[in-house]
């Protein structure tokens, strides 16, 4: 049985078909083995952004060691100011991602490759795609909470080198988690209109992405708390 | 036994480099030297920390990876492919035309 066929505007629920091509050529056997290639793809990409924020740690844990000459003195001092960090807030946080992560893995494991989920669990899927969606976009909502009281407290971006950090570092990692909130919201908007296969690769790798983004929150929350 | 030779050969050449290397003295950059060397050994000690940690995390990502990719390449070594199947389609196709 061939799945991978184009659609049409009547197998797609009435909608304009959007991808016409082929998505992917092959079938049902080959499909675990081209997933799997799909997934390697994202792994190297993750990897990518894990050297992004290794390379802050590591600059982080160099910068709080060294000490600074202070010209006033003319000796050398550590330059690392005491910060308070919205703790609870962060921890709000970091369950909403969590949860949002959790609902995506629900959505994953719901989905078929080879029907389309108007034919069988349509309505749970998308009510779960939408919690996970609304979860994430509260994530970010409550980092630009967390950046809002820390500014509110005066300390800025220019107060000093842990600041400066804690500011770096969640904010790429709010920039990442974005592009997973997007691809939940894509999926939201146009997943009734593709084919299951191609659906399921989307929502496989979100999913896997959306993980790798929380596993990240947890380690960066670990290191700013107690690094 | 092919693996296993290509793996001696990788560790003898890997350990024969590290027998016979001298010391990097900060990979020769005389500025890098000296501002490190000036620090003392708090300076010392946060560099240290902050090589160790960019060492380690990508050595178990990549090697995780190429793990993976050799258990792949062992487990199914093209079959399956789209590339094995339209060959296969073909020579098919051109087997009946010649009979």
């Amino acid at each position: 049985m061939s799945v991978l066929s184009p659609i049409s505007a009547a197998d797609s629920g009435g909608g304009t078909p959007i991808f016409l091509s082929p998505p992917i050529g092959c079938d049902e056997a080959e499909f675990p083995i081209l997933l799997r290639r799909y997934r390697l793809g994202l792994a190297l990409f993750v990897a990518a952004i894990g050297m992004l924020f290794v390379g802050f740690s590591s600059a982080y844990v160099v910068r709080r060691g060294i000490p600074i000459y202070d010209a006033g003195t003319g000796g050398y001092s550590t330059d690392w100011e005491p910060l308070r960090l919205p703790i609870r807030l962060l921890l709000f946080n970091s369950c909403l991602l969590i949860c949002a992560s959790v609902a995506m893995e629900v959505v994953r494991r719901k989905t078929s490759a080879f029907v389309y989920p108007s034919e069988t669990n349509g309505r749970e899927v998308t009510l779960w795609l939408s919690a996970s969606l609304l979860l994430g976009t509260a994530f970010l909502l409550g980092q630009g909470i967390a950046w809002h009281a820390l500014v509110s407290s005066g300390r800025f971006l220019s107060t000093g080198a842990r600041t400066a950090f804690f500011y770096v570092l969640t904010s790429t990692h709010a920039l990442h988690a974005l592009l997973g909130v997007l691809a939940v919201a894509a999926i939201a908007s146009f997943g009734a209109r593709i084919s299951p296969a191609r659906r399921y690769v989307a929502v496989d790798l979100t999913a896997w992405y959306l993980h790798a983004m929380t596993l990240l929150w947890v380690y960066l929350l670990c290191f700013l708390l107690f690094a | 036994m092919k693996r296993w030779k290509s793996g001696a050969l990788a560790a003898g050449v890997l350990s024969s480099a590290i027998a016979f290397s001298g010391n990097a003295f900060a990979q020769g950059c005389a500025s890098c030297y000296t501002s490190a060397a000036a620090g003392g050994p708090e300076t010392a000690h946060a560099l240290r920390s902050g090589i160790l940690l960019l060492l380690f995390p990508p050595t178990i990502i990549f090697a995780g990876i190429i793990i993976t990719l050799r258990r792949w390449k062992s487990a199914a070594p093209g079959i399956g492919t789209s590339i094995n199947r339209q060959r296969q389609a073909g020579a098919s196709l051109s087997d009946e035309r010649t009979t």
